[in-house]
């Protein structure tokens, strides 16, 4: 006996016509196979129908309130951490950049540096003493140092601090939502 | 599932970034996606935390929302793709717990004894078939028959096709069928012998 297209329509019952409603339901009177398959997925069915929502324990929506508070704590301690490390690498990598170039400038300006602490713990007290190592030191930097890293470096400062500070303010003044920080 | 009346204002509130409004939303479906992801990771504290998982994509992912379609389906979606991704990580087989856990609550009122004992063995009936299926013809089957979604929903959700979802209800249908066949002649076998063995 053919048992398709039957079988097939067994478990497709809620898209057939009414037409093959009826041819299957004279096929199930005559094939003991199909009747049988036919009465299983009904008890299956009902099965699954009888079964109801099962519900989580109480305290769902606090427990969800919790897992939230964690959740944006992660991700605080992880844009934290970035943070560091984003200073840690820029600065490593503006000392790579600069050190080697500034190196022998500064080892040039080592006696200037000695002189220069020397005087100001001699003339500390005098204020205008003071001005004038300050407007010394001032020109002697100016002096050892190519203008294009006069420029880069201070500009490079500037921006990792900013940077750092716009971040901080980030993290500690300004609400998360969504997850990440606004 | 119905729309409930403060629904859309509550979706609206938590658009534009209200905690509480979200929550009350939580409130509302916690039933439906825990139930949704105990159904398919057949564990009750896996459901659990998958469930708050989907809460909380659902939360950070609140903004992407179509106001145009049922809030619970887009809901039931993500709940559905975090349990699949879930599955698909698990490293171990779904290890099949013999009762509830005593905090676990149907979301019925509470019934009678006998009542109760009938339902529990029929949802570990329920629970034990579906375990036997794969993880996409479970979830067809699911949301076809516990959130009563049509063809073209339940497509949406799992970002397939009308066609592929068809196809995976009738094998899931079928599989479970043969399943019962076997179960009941498996039964009818052991009761069988039992009668030989008391005719004696």
């Amino acid at each position: 006996m053919k048992h398709q297209p039957f079988e097939s329509w067994l478990y497709e019952r809620e898209t057939l016509t009414k037409d093959q409603t009826r041819d299957l339901e004279d096929h199930l009177e005559i094939c003991a196979s199909c009747r049988a398959l036919a009465t299983a997925w009904a008890d299956v069915e009902g099965q699954i129908l009888s079964a109801s929502l099962i519900a989580p324990a109480p305290g769902f929506s606090r427990r969800w309130r919790t897992y939230l508070a964690d959740h944006r704590r992660r991700i605080s301690h992880r844009q934290m951490g970035v943070l560091l490390l984003t200073t840690a690498v820029g600065l490593a990598v503006l000392s790579v950049l600069f050190g080697a170039e500034l190196l022998p400038s500064l080892q040039q300006a080592v006696p200037t540096l000695v002189s220069w602490v020397g005087k100001v713990a001699n003339l500390v007290a005098n204020l205008n003493v003071f001005r004038l190592v300050m407007g010394i030191l001032v020109e002697a930097t100016l002096e050892n140092i190519p203008l294009v890293y006069r420029v880069v470096l201070p500009l490079s400062l500037a921006g990792l601090a900013a940077f750092w500070v716009f971040s901080l303010y980030r993290l500690n003044y300004r609400r998360i939502t969504k997850g990440v920080i606004s | 599932m119905v729309e409930r009346p403060n629904e859309s204002e509550w979706i609206h509130r938590a658009m534009q970034g209200d905690d509480n409004a979200f929550a009350m939303l939580v409130e509302v479906y916690q039933v439906p996606v825990y139930n949704l992801c105990y159904r398919m990771l057949g564990n009750p504290m896996e459901a659990e935390d998958a469930a708050q998982e989907a809460f909380l994509r659902a939360y950070k992912g609140i903004n992407r929302y179509d106001p145009e379609r049922r809030f619970a389906t887009w809901l039931l979606s993500i709940a559905s793709h975090h349990c699949i991704d879930r599955l698909r990580r698990r490293k171990y087989p779904i290890r099949s717990l013999d009762e509830l856990l005593p905090w676990q609550q149907k979301a019925d009122d509470m019934p009678g004894p006998e009542t109760a004992l009938t339902q529990k063995e029929n949802q570990e009936a329920v629970r034990k078939m579906l375990e036997q299926l794969g993880d996409h013809d479970r979830m067809v089957l699911i949301l076809r028959y516990w959130y009563d979604l049509s063809y073209e929903e339940i497509a949406q959700s799992l970002s397939s096709s009308v066609s592929a979802v068809k196809s995976r209800l009738h094998r899931a249908r079928r599989q479970l069928a043969d399943q019962w066949i076997k179960r009941t002649s498996i039964e009818v076998g052991k009761q069988g012998r039992c009668d030989e063995a008391s005719a004696f």
